[in-house]
């Protein structure tokens, strides 16, 4: 309960504090980059504007991560607005808890609408595509003998687009087209991703600035996309060795050391399903992604707990 | 009566890195800069109190409250409110605490702000709607309950952070330099709101280091000087009730008279054609009363003075620094001085 | 209401001054890129890094990055790989590092092989990434298709294509003409009437499904294989020429001659054009009349066929020589034709020499620049001041231009542009009309025009005085017939 009222606020101050005008952002970014696409590509275009937007939602809930993400408790420690907060019958790790559930609500938010608003885009797109407009008008023009007004085509087409894209949301990409197929799956696998990428911000802002904190997240974040290049370090000494046995000692250790950073470091990778989009294929639910997603972001939710609880507030 | 606060051999330091961060907590062994905030702080607030804690910037009080409050961690000693251990959430809903100027998330609106913390508070919604809207009309701010804290002046804000503080209906109420950046107005009702949560049986502990303002309503004050405790007790047994200084403020006065002045004043102040003759005994000050009625001038006011917390406290603290050097005290300059900047305020 | 007073609107006035000034100095910055460009000296190399760096380095965006890098290769195909040094290679990596970052961007190999087998005639480069291409999309036919039809039409390696085959035939929904295309592949190799039948049905097949760009892309084609073809008619008449004199012609006008040269029915380019056209507008249409538009592209020609890319074919004196002399009797009357009578060649392919042999000696002036801080002097550029393939000659001419460069250009390209852009190689004075538009793409993206989109023909050519020197035929190349002459001319060789 009071978990969620700090949640809530948090979810408030993003909103009042205009964090959503990036969302107006993302929306010149989808509709400038579908235009330089068709204008500039002679092929692959509808691939282009898939890339592009399931790339732009990822990359602005990450920036909202990191770049709100940071400067939360800083800013509560700064003004001082955590006095009185931690003053009240609360923990600290109610507060740090709300905190990162506020973040993640506002980065779920953002997410959804930044999805609802290309889903529209897509479907919008294809119902005024060359053929299926030429074939739409010309059964219209059959069926109403002349009187097919493309004004009103575009006016259904619209509102069709947004109660479709609206319905893709809510049965949680179950219900798509060719158009849209994926887009769905990969924005809650972005939000699952953006679940460790926030608590890692919260964690590095709990005992540094938000410069640090925000240069860290983003090495966290870093390091969890080429993770799996860190694993194939370790791969890689072996091939050339041509076998295990033949490492030699500073290789061995070298190779566990590998293995060991790509453990502990978060995988992010398992999150990027964003080429099967490209490829328009359906994103497979992963019921072992959802787990490790939560579970590490658990795990660095703790040790932040445990690092805020030792804080002298100044 | 019983005790609230208990507070034994309470111990701040401050370690300041290499790094040049500041904490409480790590002790690194290379390098460190330490400032003993509080040193061995020992103290007792009883039920129903108007608790002063007073000082000077730096003397620790701001970080006397933090420990109360969870915010900072003792580096030894220890305390205890209603008879548990600091962070005990049970005794957290019965406290009421209003920072030093406080900021509060100034995007929410009055109601949003109380609401906010009566959720924190964990009043259900019920409650929360019966007790906002009378906690607004208390501090004055009726009419500002939807216009978001941002719009809110200094003074508002304060009130507003009052407000946040009294939610719970609390029995001890805790103000760090709650009258600090308010006009005359507003701590006048602070001062009266304070009065007012003491016969409600509230326990309230303030800090400031504007004396007047604890002298009128304090039961009992401690003052702290560089994280020591000075001194204890109800205001009546440190400041003595013996009248020090006599001022008389005279106009136009004679030649002759303006002479006998500048020989047998402790203190002699001009501005103008105006004077203020301070004696160390009344009989002088009486005989220049006299020869001013007398036609040698024209008299503006006299005024016997009683020591003041104010005074007291400067001539501990004189007395505390002397004792440190092994000098005697020197205190009319410094008290005259201050004196001055009074009255001429 | 004052908005601004007199110091902001002195502040304003500095601001925009300082941004002139700026402006005024970028403007020099931009001119003098122009001007290297312009001079054709300056040779960009496109540096790319490795893909497995890149792979690190895109974070997790590498489908974004891939589409990045291939808006850039469109642009580079717009505007012809300038920046390349004319070899195939940094444009196999470009494609490369595309699909390494994206291996299932399947357009990005469809486009990399038309411009490294179509465009630039880098078979080899073409199949290579069409085959990596298939191993990372093994469910795509259309890749298998284009590797069948690269190693056909372009590397000419029929057995290359029925590998090609194997990859279409694991594919699930590979349509039947993919699949008939391996059985016609050894047929169709000298089997022009056949391929050409097979074009037309894809261009129509294209044109149908509204993809007009591939359609376009067909269109060209056209051109490589009928120029194959016609060459193949030359090769038959010298064939007839060598029986009845026991002899290679030394001209290419000896050839014309009703006995060596009977007239035959071939498919001209202003045909296809028209056809193109018509299908376009009812591809429905023309899918119908398939039959009737292939036979509507054939004519009756007489004499010596036109090049499909618009210049003119010759006999090249110096490899015939050569042939003669070195190679003619160790190959067998049973040889292929094209073993037998290689010395056919169309005018475009020396304008590309004489194209290249500039661009060489300007890039030696450049770097003569930068080691002797001189221009070299007329002595210095001796071994490239020679005769140039088309008659003419190159010129050095080492006072300095307007842009403070010498100018280095051949006589023939002279006269083809009337002394008017020595350096830009055979441009004409009239833009011509574009042979090929993309759809969808800003004009400035359309593909420049290269010598070859030009209409050479004899009449054109001599009106510009350009057959002085050249070697040329005594009388009109070729003679289309009209409707009178379709009935007489014999059915189409095979």
């Amino acid at each position: 309960m009071k978990v969620l009222a700090i949640a809530v606020n948090t979810f408030k101050e993003a909103v009042r504090n205009r964090i959503l005008y990036v969302l107006l952002f993302f929306a010149v970014l989808v509709l400038l980059g579908a235009w330089v696409a068709s204008t500039l590509s002679i092929f692959g275009k509808e691939k282009i504007i898939r890339d592009l937007g399931v790339a732009a939602i990822n990359v602005i809930a990450v920036l909202i991560a990191v770049f709100v993400g940071v400067g939360q408790i800083y800013n509560d420690l700064d003004k001082k607005t955590i006095y009185t907060i931690v003053s009240k019958p609360i923990s600290r790790w109610q507060f740090l808890l709300g905190k990162y559930l506020g973040l993640m609500l506002t980065i779920a938010v953002n997410v959804l609408i930044m999805t609802f608003f290309f889903l529209a885009v897509l479907y919008f797109r294809h119902f005024i595509s060359d053929e299926v407009i030429s074939q739409a008008m010309g059964v219209a023009m059959g069926e109403a003998a002349g009187g097919g007004s493309i004004l009103l085509y575009y006016i259904v087409s619209f509102l069709k687009s947004v109660f479709m894209a609206i319905g893709t949301i809510l049965s949680l990409g179950l219900y798509n087209t060719d158009a849209t197929v994926g887009i769905m799956g990969a924005s809650l696998l972005t939000i699952l991703e953006l679940c460790v990428i926030t608590a890692f911000a919260i964690l590095f802002s709990s005992f540094s600035s938000p410069t640090l904190s925000a240069f860290l997240t983003l090495t966290a974040f870093i390091i969890g996309r080429a993770n799996r290049d860190i694993y194939y370090f370790g791969e890689l000494l072996v091939s050339r060795a041509r076998g295990f046995e033949n490492l030699e000692a500073g290789q061995v250790m070298a190779f566990y050391l590998s293995r060991a950073a790509a453990f502990l470091t978060p995988n992010l990778d398992r999150f990027n399903k964003r080429d099967l989009v490209a490829e328009m294929q359906a994103i497979p639910f992963d019921p072992l992604a959802v787990l490790y997603g939560l579970g590490y972001a658990a795990v660095v939710l703790m040790v932040a707990m445990v690092i805020f609880n030792r804080r002298n507030f100044k | 009566m019983s005790a609230v606060i208990e507070i034994e051999g309470l111990t701040k330091v401050y370690v300041q890195d290499f790094l040049g961060l500041e904490h409480g907590r790590v002790k690194m062994r290379f390098r460190n800069r330490k400032r003993v905030a509080l040193d061995h702080l020992d103290l007792k607030i009883e039920e129903g109190q108007i608790f002063g804690l007073l000082g000077p910037n730096g003397a620790g009080k701001t970080t006397t409250i933090k420990i109360l409050m969870g915010l900072h961690y003792a580096t030894s000693g220890n305390a205890r409110i209603m008879g548990k251990a600091l962070g005990d959430l049970d005794v957290k809903k019965q406290i009421g605490f209003l920072p030093e100027n406080a900021n509060f998330y100034d995007y929410l609106t009055g109601e949003e702000f109380l609401d906010f913390y009566g959720q924190l508070y964990g009043m259900d919604r019920a409650s929360r709607r019966r007790r906002i809207p009378e906690l607004l009309e208390l501090v004055g701010l009726g009419h500002a309950g939807a216009i978001p804290l941002r719009g809110y002046s200094k003074g508002m804000q304060q009130r507003a952070g009052l407000a946040q503080a009294l939610l719970n209906d609390p029995k001890l109420v805790i103000l760090d330099e709650p009258q600090s950046g308010l006009d005359p107005f507003g701590r006048k009702e602070v001062r009266d709101l304070i009065l007012k949560l003491k016969e409600e049986g509230k326990t309230v502990m303030f800090s400031s280091h504007i004396l007047g303002d604890a002298e009128m309503i304090c039961d009992r004050v401690a003052i702290l000087h560089q994280g020591k405790l000075i001194a204890e007790g109800h205001l009546g047994e440190l400041l003595s009730t013996r009248i020090s200084d006599y001022e008389v403020a005279i106009s136009d006065p004679s030649e002759a008279l303006l002479k006998e002045l500048r020989d047998s004043t402790t203190r002699l102040v001009e501005r103008r054609t105006d004077f203020l003759a301070v004696f160390d005994s009344e009989d002088k000050a009486k005989a220049v009363i006299g020869r001013v009625v007398a036609g040698e001038g024209k008299l503006l006011g006299y005024t016997p003075r009683r020591e003041t917390l104010e005074d007291y406290f400067i001539r501990e603290i004189e007395l505390k620094r002397s004792a440190e050097r092994g000098n005697a005290p020197v205190l009319p300059a410094a008290k005259n001085e201050t004196q001055e900047e009074a009255k001429e305020a | 209401m004052r908005f601004l007073n007199v110091k902001e609107i002195i502040l304003l006035a500095a601001a925009s001054a300082i941004l002139a000034l700026c402006a005024l100095y970028q403007d020099k910055v931009v001119y003098h890129d122009k001007w290297w460009r312009g001079s054709g000296a300056y040779v960009q190399k496109v540096r790319l890094p490795k893909p497995e760096v890149v792979k690190v380095a895109a974070l997790g965006y590498d489908n974004l990055y891939a589409d990045y890098l291939t808006l850039k290769a469109i642009q580079q195909f717009g505007a012809g790989w300038r920046t390349t040094d004319g070899s195939t290679e940094p444009i196999y990596e470009f494609f490369d590092l595309i699909t390494e970052l994206d291996p299932h961007f399947t357009g990005a190999y469809e486009f990399g092989n038309m411009i490294l087998s179509d465009d630039r005639g880098d078979h080899e480069a073409g199949m290579r990434l069409v085959e990596k291409g298939i191993k990372n999309n093994p469910d795509h036919w259309k890749l298998a298709y284009l590797g069948i039809y690269t190693s056909i039409w372009g590397a000419e390696d029929p057995e290359r294509a029925l590998e090609f085959l194997e990859y279409a035939k694991r594919a699930e929904d590979t349509p039947g003409y993919v699949l008939r295309m391996g059985e016609f592949a050894k047929r169709l190799m000298g089997n022009y009437p056949a391929a050409f039948e097979f074009l037309m049905e894809q261009m129509i097949d294209y044109l149908e499904k509204g993809q007009t760009f591939e359609a376009e892309v067909a269109l060209l084609r056209f051109q490589g294989s009928l120029d194959s073809w016609y060459k193949q008619e030359l090769r038959k008449a010298a064939e007839r020429y060598h029986d009845a004199f026991d002899a290679h012609p030394a001209q290419i006008e000896e050839l014309f001659d009703p006995e060596i040269m009977p007239p035959y029915q071939a498919p001209t380019m202003e045909n296809i054009r028209e056809i193109f056209e018509l299908a376009r507008k009812s591809p429905a249409d023309a899918r119908d009349r398939m039959g009737a538009l292939v036979q509507a592209a054939y004519e009756p020609i007489v004499g010596l066929p036109p090049d499909p890319f618009g210049t003119w074919y010759y006999i090249d004196t110096e490899m015939r020589d050569e042939f003669i002399s070195n190679y003619a009797l160790d190959i067998s009357s049973t040889a292929p034709l094209q073993q037998r009578f290689p010395y056919f060649a169309a005018a475009r392919e020396e304008l590309e020499d004489v194209n290249q042999r500039s661009m060489d000696a300007q890039r030696f002036i450049l770097d003569f620049k930068q080691k002797n801080d001189d221009f070299p002097s007329a002595e210095d550029m001796a071994a490239y001041t020679t005769a140039d393939p088309m008659g003419g000659h190159y010129v050095y001419n080492p006072e300095l231009s307007d842009e403070g460069f010498p100018t280095f250009f051949s006589t023939t390209t002279m006269r083809v542009n009337e002394g008017r852009e020595p350096r830009m190689g055979l441009r004409g004075l009239e833009m011509p009309e574009r042979p090929v538009s993309i759809e969808g793409m800003p004009d400035y993206l359309q593909p420049e025009p290269s010598i070859w989109d030009y209409p050479v023909d004899i009449e054109w050519a001599r009106g510009r005085g350009l057959l002085e020197g050249v070697r040329i035929p005594r009388q009109p190349a070729y003679i289309t017939g009209g409707g009178g002459a379709t009935a007489e001319a014999p059915l189409p060789s095979s």
